[in-house]
């Protein structure tokens, strides 16, 4: 483990120095205290319960810790948290589809349901609710886009799709969810 | 489908960004797990993987750090010849090494899946580490092989817990019998992956573990293939002449007492190039309570790695006092500050005849000063490796 020096600055993903400092202890304490909060957030947003977020973002560090050695841009660490927790929540969510086929499911309520009560309002309730139904990637981008505040060409990179596919997701699933919900076009 | 006009578009946006922030509220920091312990921390090579990005500080036992080349004996170990049938404890075979030489470590793959190869690893006399994955991306698999001695079995049968060093250990709890490996008797292990390792022992008082690739979200399917690849790979593992490791610099001017105490290398170019070393000797001394694991003053932790285009020796931590100055025609940079009570000198140079260096020393009054060492002792090779060495202290 690393020598903690009192007084060491949380660094900031962008400004991190080529491969140096990246796989030290220190980093990863960082890392996770910088972030570990705001991805297990997104992750809840995408697999609904708090439990299974959890072990997403656990896994992403443990996968971070692993491959340190060779992760080729110590800046890129965040982003590569943050498509390791994407890729985890698509697992996630995957094996309760095939739980729930075979018939096996056994799942934490979500935060919009009404026995979760973490949520109040039943308007957001409704939202959360329709965006759990969109498409995958629709409710995706949706999350990257207005709760992580990622720029278009930040998600396209992160999903792997183009600008203009990032742009017309999102108007299609706002589309979708004020149909949905109500909202006047 | 229809789009929305622009109006109500925003509309829907505020909806989306409030529903998003409540439900994002309802994490709060106070729930959240602690920093999980990585596979790393309960597989004592990993500490040596990330060591090579910033030397960590952690103990080995100054008896086997000091004298642990002089004596080494080397693995040429040659697993149990096929010709056993079922599972034995290797008893009757040849015994495994009393210690591993960190400058030959010669432990290596003898198969992978396919599209893997070997990435990284590190050794010190009592354990050696190989990682292993596709190129370019996350190791997938990691081979832990012990000295003798370093592994014991816990209970009847229960665990195995085994002790790189005297601060780093990890206890294997078996889940279930494996195939023997190689006619040795192998057990699946829990990780904290949620997948099955594998632990077997792979001659007489020698044990390995293999962790397996991610396969908490794996299917069944998935699940049996991880199974037989570790047992193919174990199978595989060779306890003899591997890649050789080469040095990019050459310690010069050093006393015979200085050893070459453990190491970290990747896999490049058909050659195991070493980046980060740790030097000891009798006189090295451990501090048990600096930093989370210790610190040896009188031992010189060495990083050299080819130097990133925009690498530096930042960031600056605010707690040091930095001087900049030219060695030997190279910008460096000497920071000195106290950790845990115990001065700590570091150089750093960003950009040394294509590398980036990086020497580290505890302790008031190190034999070799950080700037000392890199003055007087470090001959840095070029970046070409066919002019790198296997002997960096001769």
């Amino acid at each position: 483990m690393t020598v903690r020096r009192a007084g060491t600055p949380v660094p900031q993903a962008a400004a991190l120095p080529q491969r140096q400092p990246a796989a030290s202890d220190q980093l990863i304490d960082d890392l996770y205290r910088g972030h570990a909060l705001r991805l297990t957030r997104m992750a809840v947003l995408l697999v609904g319960d708090q439990p299974s977020a959890e072990d997403v973002v656990q896994e992403a560090f443990l996968g971070l810790f692993r491959g340190l050695g060779r992760l080729n841009d110590p800046a890129r660490a965040v982003a590569y948290l943050r498509m390791s927790v994407l890729n985890g929540c698509r697992s996630v969510l995957r094996s309760r589809k095939r739980a729930r086929l075979r018939g096996t499911a056994a799942e934490y309520p979500v935060v919009w349901s009404a026995e979760s009560a973490a949520l109040a309002g039943e308007d957001r309730r409704e939202v959360l609710a329709v965006v759990a139904r969109l498409p995958r990637r629709q409710r995706e981008v949706l999350v990257l886009r207005y709760f992580l505040g990622l720029s278009d060409p930040e998600i396209a990179a992160d999903l792997g799709i183009s600008r203009g596919t990032v742009a017309s997701t999102a108007s299609r699933a706002l589309a979708a969810l004020a149909r949905t919900t109500g909202e006047q076009a | 489908m229809k789009e929305l006009e622009e109006a109500p578009m925003r509309a829907m946006e505020e909806r989306v960004r409030d529903a998003f922030g409540a439900a994002a509220q309802t994490v709060t920091s106070q729930d959240l797990p602690g920093l999980p312990t990585p596979p790393g921390r309960s597989w004592p090579g990993r500490f040596l993987r990330a060591k090579a990005v910033r030397p960590r500080i952690h103990l080995l036992a100054p008896a086997a750090a000091a004298a642990g080349v002089a004596i080494i004996v080397a693995a040429t170990l040659v697993v149990a010849p096929r010709l056993l049938t079922g599972t034995h404890a290797a008893g009757g075979g040849p015994a495994a090494p009393r210690q591993f030489n960190p400058l030959t470590p010669n432990v290596s793959f003898g198969w992978l899946p396919p599209g893997q190869s070997l990435m990284s690893g590190g050794a010190l006399p009592t354990e050696v580490h190989l990682e292993a994955g596709p190129p370019r991306l996350l190791p997938e698999w990691q081979l832990n092989a012990y000295a003798k001695g370093q592994c014991r079995l816990i209970g009847p049968g229960g665990s195995l817990k085994c002790t790189a060093t005297p601060r780093t250990g990890t206890t294997l709890r078996f889940s279930e019998r494996a195939p023997a490996v190689d006619g040795h008797r192998a057990f699946w292990t829990g990780n904290v992956s949620g997948g099955t390792d594998l632990a077997w022992q792979y001659a007489r008082g020698g044990w390995a573990a293999l962790h397996t690739p991610d396969s908490k979200h794996a299917t069944q399917r998935r699940h049996t293939v991880i199974k037989a690849e570790a047992i193919k790979i174990a199978a595989h593992v060779r306890f003899g002449p591997a890649l050789p490791l080469l040095f990019p610099a050459r310690l010069t001017g050093l006393s015979s007492q200085w050893r070459i105490s453990e190491i970290f290398f990747v896999h490049d170019a058909g050659v195991l190039q070493a980046e980060s070393y740790t030097l000891t000797t009798a006189a090295s001394r451990f501090h048990p309570h600096v930093g989370d694991e210790g610190a040896w003053a009188n031992a010189p932790y060495i990083e050299i790695r080819p130097a990133p285009r925009y690498g530096t020796c930042t960031p600056h931590d605010p707690a040091s006092r930095n001087t900049s100055e030219i060695i030997n025609g190279y910008r460096v940079v000497v920071k000195r500050m106290t950790v845990g009570g115990l001065p700590h000198q570091e150089l750093c140079a960003a950009h040394a005849d294509g590398f980036w260096l990086s020497v580290i020393e505890f302790g008031s009054h190190p034999a070799i000063g950080a700037a000392t060492f890199f003055k007087q002792h470090i001959r840095l090779l070029g970046t070409n490796t066919a002019n790198w060495t296997k002997n960096p202290l001769g």
